[in-house]
């Protein structure tokens, strides 16, 4: 996910420390109209500082709306991606000082039963989501109602930064753990989902360049092999998952879980399902494309097709897959 | 002396048996002595004093993961590590799974030591693998419990021959540590996995009725584990003074140590041994734990800390709030605290180890006399 100020340059990493900080405060004790509106003013701020980020969101919204980049639907919809994206800071900090029963009145939940039939078989179960919506809200709501849930988060630069994001998701009750080029990853996700956790990856982005090659929206993109593969070594169960922004709060969809026959062939199995994955992707940022919180470019700069490689050699995918290195 | 020493669980995991036998290893050769190290695991070892005699798989057991190594052919790879180190003494930890502890048990040319760390909540299954076991058993000419706890689980129906050696505490990196930059007021330090065992949201229920009488109170936790949802259910004003660690290194608790004002130990039971509860009587913090097997071992009431029932948080908050009031009883718990701590110290478990080598070195010399 981008934070604010993360192009701002050299010395950018003290300014988005200090911006995250001031949101943070803004979030917790702001009340929320005047949260919003600053979060907006800002949001605004920023698409005039850096025309490229402005640009990459309007390839993004280009691709998904099958308009040209500068129609004017495509124009109107980056506005609203900046509009949820700035209702994305305010409320994932305001998520802090809000109590218990209102974020349970804020929060629905579609197929919540998908979860609780696979807390029944005890093998936990990988949700596998898209940068919609409010991912945090999700987790917090989880953890507020009794569910045993860790997220993975990518080390973010400077430190203080990542403490920030860690201190923040932990006193929502969520489990970090934080991404790191070792093996502990994969570890700790295979022994979370032995006590029956709720896992949840961020999955709509590859980092490494090493991810599965699958169509979204016309267009060849890459998507981490992580949660596939996390899936296939454990036998856990590995839902789709969205978080919607709602007029007053967040409405969550778990699909059923991915159905995909083993053949033993790992890379081919694991191709199978992140194709599922991506349809179902494409289904949930298609029926809200301004909610999808996308501000890094995905479709171009693919390089010339080549073996995707989702093997345990081959290594994560991006900052779900750690999983794949064990 | 020439001393094996075999751990049954995976070398590179983080666990109690695989820091102990690290520790000891070093503190043996501190002392003059040679050790070899056998263990499971996935990679050889960079350390020449370590040898990886297989490789280790995941068992499910009790909701959670052991990583041991049932392998015959691990076996064999054990049984010549041994023959070609001819040790004086092969000391085996927790050699009732069935992985390289009790394999090299089943095959040490000489005498035997054996030390048993788990708690008591497996009872029925060694009482299931008791056939089995005997074996095991008999091959052992020193057995010891790291506590009573532990004696009782692990030797079955020899629980008299046992002796109790208590695990080893680097108490000295507890002492006089730089406080960590904390936010002010006072401290209740929780440093443990957050798992129900461990009974974290207990400690939370706690919080939730402490943090408002005591508004200057923070709830600083380091661990991390399934229960940590527990601070969600908390209201937020209270959830502000709750500073969340995530898995803390052990290297770097110390601080957090000596920034604390109380140390708090909610467990509901299944422990055999304190270890957290030394490294906070080191750093002379008093404690408020619960009153379980195993660790009312360590903790007496009314000195070193105050035991309270488990599983009842207001039992636990009114215990706090007496200790974080009354500062010149905090004090006291706290002095007499480091003063106990000393027993744990890794020096003197040591010599008590060595103790154990020579009389089943001895006891082996007269049965053969």
């Amino acid at each position: 996910m981008m934070e604010p100020g993360e192009d701002s340059g050299a010395g950018g990493g003290r300014t988005a420390y200090l911006i995250l900080r001031a949101a943070e405060w803004v979030g917790m004790r702001v009340p929320r109209p005047l949260g919003l509106r600053l979060g907006e003013l800002f949001m605004r701020l920023q698409r005039r500082r850096s025309p490229e980020q402005r640009a990459v969101v309007g390839a993004n919204m280009a691709q998904v709306l099958g308009h040209p980049e500068h129609s004017p639907l495509v124009e109107a919809a980056v506005e609203e991606c900046y509009r949820l994206y700035a209702r994305y800071w305010y409320e994932t900090f305001a998520l802090r000082s809000m109590p218990p029963d209102e974020v349970n009145r804020r929060f629905t939940i579609d197929g919540r039963e998908h979860i609780d039939r696979a807390m029944d078989r005890g093998r936990g179960i990988i949700c596998a989501l898209p940068h919609m919506g409010n991912w945090d809200a999700a987790g917090h709501w989880l953890a507020l109602n009794g569910y045993r849930m860790t997220a993975v988060a990518e080390e973010l630069r400077p430190p203080e930064v990542f403490e920030l994001f860690l201190r923040h998701r932990r006193a929502l009750g969520m489990g970090i753990l934080p991404l790191t080029r070792d093996r502990k990853v994969g570890e700790s996700l295979v022994r979370s989902l032995a006590q029956n956790e709720v896992i949840t990856l961020v999955a709509d982005r590859d980092l490494t360049g090493r991810g599965v090659r699958v169509e979204m929206f016309g267009g060849p993109r890459l998507l981490p092999a992580g949660p596939a593969y996390l899936s296939l070594m454990t036998g856990s169960p590995l839902s789709v998952a969205t978080v919607f922004t709602t007029d007053e709060g967040w409405h969550c969809v778990i699909n059923p879980p991915l159905e995909v026959e083993p053949t033993g062939d790992t890379r081919r199995d694991v191709t199978e399902m992140t194709e599922q994955i991506a349809a179902q992707f494409e289904r949930f940022i298609a029926s809200a494309p301004t909610d999808w919180h996308m501000f890094q470019p995905g479709w171009e700069a693919l390089p010339p097709e080549r073996e995707p490689a989702p093997g345990p050699e081959a290594g994560p995918g991006a900052e779900s897959a750690a999983a794949s290195r064990r | 002396m020439r001393i094996a020493l075999a751990c049954p669980y995976r070398w590179e995991a983080t666990g109690g048996v695989q820091t102990h036998v690290r520790q000891l290893a070093a503190h043996l050769r501190d002392r003059g002595h040679r050790t070899l190290v056998l263990a499971p695991g996935r990679e050889p070892s960079a350390d020449p004093g370590v040898r990886i005699v297989g490789r280790s798989v995941k068992v499910s057991f009790n909701r959670s993961v052991a990583q041991i190594c049932p392998d015959p052919r691990s076996w064999a790879r054990v049984r010549r590590e041994l023959r070609a180190f001819r040790p004086d003494v092969v000391h085996v930890h927790e050699p009732i799974s069935p992985s390289t502890s009790m394999f090299a048990a089943l095959s040490a040319p000489g005498p035997v030591v054996a030390t048993f760390h788990a708690g008591s909540e497996r009872k029925l299954a060694v009482r299931m693998a008791t056939p089995v076991l005997r074996l095991v058993w008999s091959r052992l000419d020193v057995m010891i419990g790291v506590s009573e706890a532990a004696a009782e689980f692990g030797t079955g129906p020899f629980r008299s021959r046992a002796r109790i050696v208590p695990n080893g505490v680097d108490v000295d990196m507890f002492h006089d540590a730089p406080p960590a930059e904390l936010p002010p007021g006072r401290r209740l330090l929780f440093v443990n996995r957050l798992d129900p065992r461990k009974g974290f949201s207990v400690a939370v229920e706690a919080f939730a009725v402490l943090g408002r009488e005591l508004p200057e109170l923070w709830f600083i936790v380091a661990g991390d584990g399934p229960e940590r949802g527990a601070v969600a259910r908390i209201s937020p004003e209270l959830r502000e003074r709750v500073l969340m660690l995530g898995a803390v290194p052990h290297d770097d608790l110390p601080p957090y140590h000596a920034a604390a004002d109380v140390f708090v130990g909610p467990a509901r039971g299944g422990e055999s041994f304190g270890i957290v509860l030394v490294e906070a009587m080191a750093a002379g913090l008093p404690i408020v734990a619960s009153n379980i097997e195993g660790w009312r071992e360590v903790v007496r009431d009314g000195v070193e800390g105050s035991l309270v029932p488990p599983g009842d948080p207001v039992a636990l908050a009114s215990a706090v709030r007496r200790v974080v009031e009354d500062r010149g009883l905090a004090r006291r718990l706290g002095e007499a605290g480091r003063a106990r701590s000393e027993r744990y110290r890794w020096e003197t478990v040591t010599g008590e180890i060595e103790a154990a080598y020579r009389d089943a070195i001895a006891m082996r010399a007269k049965l053969s006399a």
